[in-house]
């Protein structure tokens, strides 16, 4: 019987990568996996005929050495939280979790996870870029989960003990893994954001994804612990009765979390960039979400506006109405 | 199905008569033995790279191949012995400078070794397998096929010396590994379903189709949103209320958006 692979059984390695001590520290996690070595990770990432699907069942791991951008300004459909000086990096690819609307499926040709391991190289032109753009709001995570990779990779921990206060960092994530940074203390310009969704599109749509459970002991626990936290329930999907889930969920959050210790809350409607979505349906040819009649938005697929204005007015009245002022809350719109 | 491209007959014998293949008389560019029960087809593509890129896309061409392997001889180092069964990895070619690098995503309990494809038989000990096809047929087959699902086997037959030649040797190394590579080739032959129309379906589509004169894009348009109903779970009986006239295009294209229409809202109905 056909049988895959079990995460990481293969790890291509840069040649440039081979000796870095972060190399040294994964490879000694996974002892029995085949090592290839590789003259540029996009020998393994940029193949042709790679099936996502297939792959995201064999996760293999590519460690690469970064010689150049080591940073990008956000696009026009990622918040950016007032900040001009909105930065995202890419210190890793790809995401070990397997959302099923994850626009990444449409952006990169593999769904192997690369992890450069020359983070101290991100960190540093990070802190030079600063200098010009005080402050820079960056968000290390954008292409990935590092906070779920943290056991791993100690990327945050990194990033949260070496940059100075000029640089503003988001750490987004789907993990419960807060414990992995419970010792250190928290720090004013450190944003954890929390991405959240109703159990039944966790269960449905989130394989691998930490619980709702999980994800607000972690919430509750950084709070406790004095961390800005950001709640994201983005991107929100549209089905029967699916405010009644979304609108559940915030009622949730606030019989568990001290909502007035929230940083801000983050909302957006499920969108995909055009030529995105055209990959992304091919290979989520039997979820429903690749099926549904979204309408063009620019260059964007996402439901109506009749949707739009049902969703953003049910939220911003169920977050008045505990409390949370409209200035607490971002509401994604494409631009 | 499954394909096999061996570069000798003497190193397909084995397989063939493992699987009962037999011979599809009518093909004569490469010979093609089959068992259409079991759905393998195994194709002879003579040595070198060039050979072997073509008989792979000859028979991935005529017939509906899913998983394709190379299986054949190599030359390994005097530590490796011979008959030694190994799955590749990576295959360098040594005149292109090109490297390729199978996607190996199913579990397997071979050993796996990188390769170097050669264009002309070697002679000198290297520290790495070497043979005459891989890089030819991976880089073909990687044109029409699914990375996971092209697969290199190679079996040390020298040391980089003449006792390839010896037929008899072939034969026994190759029957030595059977087992094995049958076991390996049952193990990944594996297909992701997508959801496809059923025959009694694809004859109503057809049906409809033969009334409207819909241009080819339509058409394309239309069954991806039939897909989306299956998808949703819906029937296509709606189709059966259009009774409509045609008369020209401003009429046909007014109707396929009306269709469409009816699609797109069948599946906000739906879209629990």
């Amino acid at each position: 019987m056909t049988k895959f692979s079990k995460k990481f059984s293969h790890i291509y390695i840069e040649k440039k990568a081979l000796n870095h001590k972060n190399t040294l520290k994964i490879l000694a996690k996974y002892p029995k996996a085949e090592i290839i070595e590789i003259n540029n990770y996009k020998q393994i990432f940029n193949r042709r005929s790679q099936s996502w699907k297939s792959q995201k069942k064999s996760q293999n791991l590519i460690l690469g050495f970064r010689e150049d951008n080591f940073l990008y300004k956000g696009s026009n459909v990622t918040p950016n939280f007032g900040y001009d000086n909105f930065y995202y990096n890419s210190v890793v690819l790809n995401c070990l979790y397997d959302c099923s609307y994850c626009y990444l499926q449409g952006m990169f040709p593999s769904a192997n996870l690369v992890i450069f391991v020359n983070n101290e190289d991100f960190i540093n032109k990070a802190i030079i870029q600063s200098e010009n753009h005080n402050p820079l709001y960056l968000c290390i995570s954008y292409d990935s989960d590092l906070l779920s990779l943290e056991g791993l990779l100690g990327y945050c921990r990194e990033w949260i003990t070496s940059i100075n206060d000029n640089i503003i960092i988001e750490i987004r994530t789907k993990s419960a893994n807060f414990n992995s940074l419970k010792d250190l203390k928290a720090k004013d310009n450190v944003i954890l954001a929390w991405t959240l969704s109703p159990e039944n599109i966790i269960k449905e749509q989130e394989p691998l994804t930490a619980s709702l459970k999980a994800r607000i002991k972690g919430i509750k626990d950084a709070v406790k612990n004095g961390w800005k936290v950001r709640i994201c329930i983005d991107p929100i999907l549209c089905y029967k009765d699916f405010l009644k889930d979304y609108l559940g969920l915030i009622d949730l959050l606030n019989s568990e979390i001290d909502l007035s210790k929230i940083n801000n809350f983050s909302f957006g409607l499920f969108r995909m960039e055009n030529s995105q979505f055209k990959k992304f349906k091919t290979i989520q040819s039997e979820n429903k979400l690749a099926h549904y009649p979204y309408v063009k938005d620019k260059n964007y697929l996402t439901y109506d506006q009749e949707a739009y204005n049902e969703i953003t007015y049910a939220i911003f009245e169920k977050l008045n109405s505990i409390g949370i002022n409209n200035e607490l809350i971002d509401f994604q719109k494409i631009n | 199905m499954i394909g096999i491209v061996t570069a000798l007959q003497i190193e397909g014998q084995k397989i063939i008569n493992y699987f009962q293949l037999k011979k599809i008389v009518t093909e004569n560019l490469f010979p093609i033995f089959t068992n259409k029960e079991k759905s393998i087809y195994l194709t002879i593509s003579g040595v070198g790279k060039l050979n072997s890129s073509l008989a792979s896309l000859n028979l991935t061409n005529k017939f509906d191949i899913h998983s394709i392997f190379n299986i054949g001889t190599c030359a390994g180092s005097k530590d490796k012995k011979i008959g030694s069964l190994f799955l590749i990895n990576k295959i360098i070619d040594s005149s292109f400078n090109k490297e390729y690098f199978p996607d190996i995503l199913f579990e397997h309990n071979l050993i796996e070794q990188s390769i170097k494809t050669v264009d002309i038989p070697a002679n000198t000990e290297e520290n790495i397998l070497v043979d005459m096809e891989a890089s030819g047929f991976f880089h073909s087959a990687s044109k029409v096929l699914s990375l996971e699902n092209i697969h290199i086997l190679k079996i040390i037959s020298d040391h980089f010396d003449d006792s390839f030649f010896d037929k008899e040797a072939i034969l026994n190394i190759f029957e030595q590994n059977m087992d094995q590579i049958a076991k390996y080739i049952n193990n990944v032959s594996f297909k992701f379903s997508n959801p496809s129309f059923t025959n009694k379906e694809l004859e109503r589509i057809s049906d409809f189709f033969i009334n409207y004169n819909f241009t080819d894009y339509q058409k394309q348009y239309f069954l991806s949103k039939l897909k989306a109903l299956k998808v949703f779970k819906l029937d296509f009986n709606f189709l059966d209320t259009y009774k409509n006239e045609i008369n020209n295009k401003t009429d046909l294209n007014k109707f396929f958006n009306l269709v469409i229409e009816k699609c797109n809202q069948l599946i906000k109905e739906q879209n629990d």
